[in-house]
């Protein structure tokens, strides 16, 4: 497995964990991609979720390399999947970025919420 | 060095190798700390050691003294195979209530890992999760090595984080009673009000019709 699958894996059983639904994975609307799609039911909300994995700190944090490009073209993506899947067109839209560290014996899992 | 197994640490350990033998993924310890104070996080920890990391005082962290646990701490992190840490806040304890909060805490720990284990040994009788075989284990701190690992890195963690809020409440003791209700945590707490780290789901009866 390679390391953005396996952080996407880290990150899902994290959001899991958390108390989220998996709703989609590695979601591709034209050009841009969500690495995952999750919602909370009772809260009515679905969350589009950016994961970053990294091997270590040194080049900056993960979350430091989701550029404004990037942010838009997740935008543009999110747009297309509630066009595509229009019960969530009445949910309350969230953009997170997941910033996994696996430098040592713990993934530090950095969870940034409303993060664009 | 010739390891002594009759003692406590070593009892619990023979525990653990003799389920890991049956086992042929890994072997995961998962404990929890700070569900009864009425302020601060519920904090876990999940651990999985390799088959012969033996480390002498490994015990249930509430029978261990607290200089001991920090020094157990560091040698934990330096030998277990890999490790997890979950913290959820006292905001969120009150809006699922403090089971539910230390379920999540459990299995954000869990997420943390480096690897996904094949069985996980939880203290208490209520944690379960999607991708391994779970174990719980009443009293599991003092039976399970791997579980009193966890206790001591949930433990120690919490008890740093509640020495840091001394810093911001210089009110509060919290660096000695840790959220936990002393009579001398009641009294500050009549004295100066709940701060934003109490639990405001938990109600005292001490308090019943002084505070509101």
């Amino acid at each position: 497995m390679n390391l953005g699958a396996y952080g996407e894996n880290s990150a899902l059983n994290f959001l899991e964990a958390k108390g989220y639904e998996h709703v989609a994975r590695n979601f591709r609307f034209q050009r841009a991609e969500i690495d995952l799609i999750v919602k909370d039911e009772s809260k009515k909300l679905v969350v589009f979720v950016e994961v970053k994995t990294r091997k270590n700190n040194k080049f900056g944090g993960p979350e430091e390399s989701v550029t404004q490009k990037k942010t838009e073209q997740i935008c543009k993506s999110a747009e297309g999947f509630i066009l595509q899947h229009p019960e969530f067109a009445d949910y309350a839209k969230r953009f997170d970025i997941i910033a996994i560290i696996m430098d040592g014996k713990s993934n530090t899992i950095n969870h940034f919420e409303n993060a664009f | 060095m010739k390891l002594n197994f009759r003692t406590r640490t070593g009892k619990i350990f023979r525990h653990d190798n003799r389920i890991r033998k049956k086992l042929s993924g890994l072997l995961c310890g998962v404990d929890e700390a700070g569900r009864g104070p009425v302020a601060g996080p519920v904090v876990a920890a999940a651990v999985i050691f390799g088959d012969d990391t033996f480390i002498e005082g490994i015990f249930d962290s509430k029978q261990v003294m607290p200089a001991k646990r920090e020094v157990l701490f560091e040698e934990i992190i330096n030998s277990a195979h890999t490790y997890g840490i979950g913290i959820v806040d006292n905001k969120k304890i009150d809006e699922i209530n403090i089971l539910n909060a230390t379920k999540m805490a459990m299995s954000i720990a869990v997420s943390r890992l480096k690897e996904i284990p094949e069985m996980i040994m939880a203290d208490g009788n209520f944690f379960s999760y999607d991708t391994a075989k779970v174990e719980n284990m009443i009293k599991g701190d003092a039976r399970s090595y791997s579980i009193a690992a966890a206790s001591i890195l949930a433990k120690v963690t919490r008890d740093r984080i509640m020495c840091e809020y001394q810093k911001a409440y210089p009110n509060f003791s919290f660096s000695s009673h840790k959220g936990y209700c002393t009579l001398n945590h009641i009294d500050e707490i009549l004295e100066h009000g709940y701060t934003d780290i109490h639990r405001r789901s938990y109600k005292l009866k001490a308090l019943q019709g002084e505070l509101f």
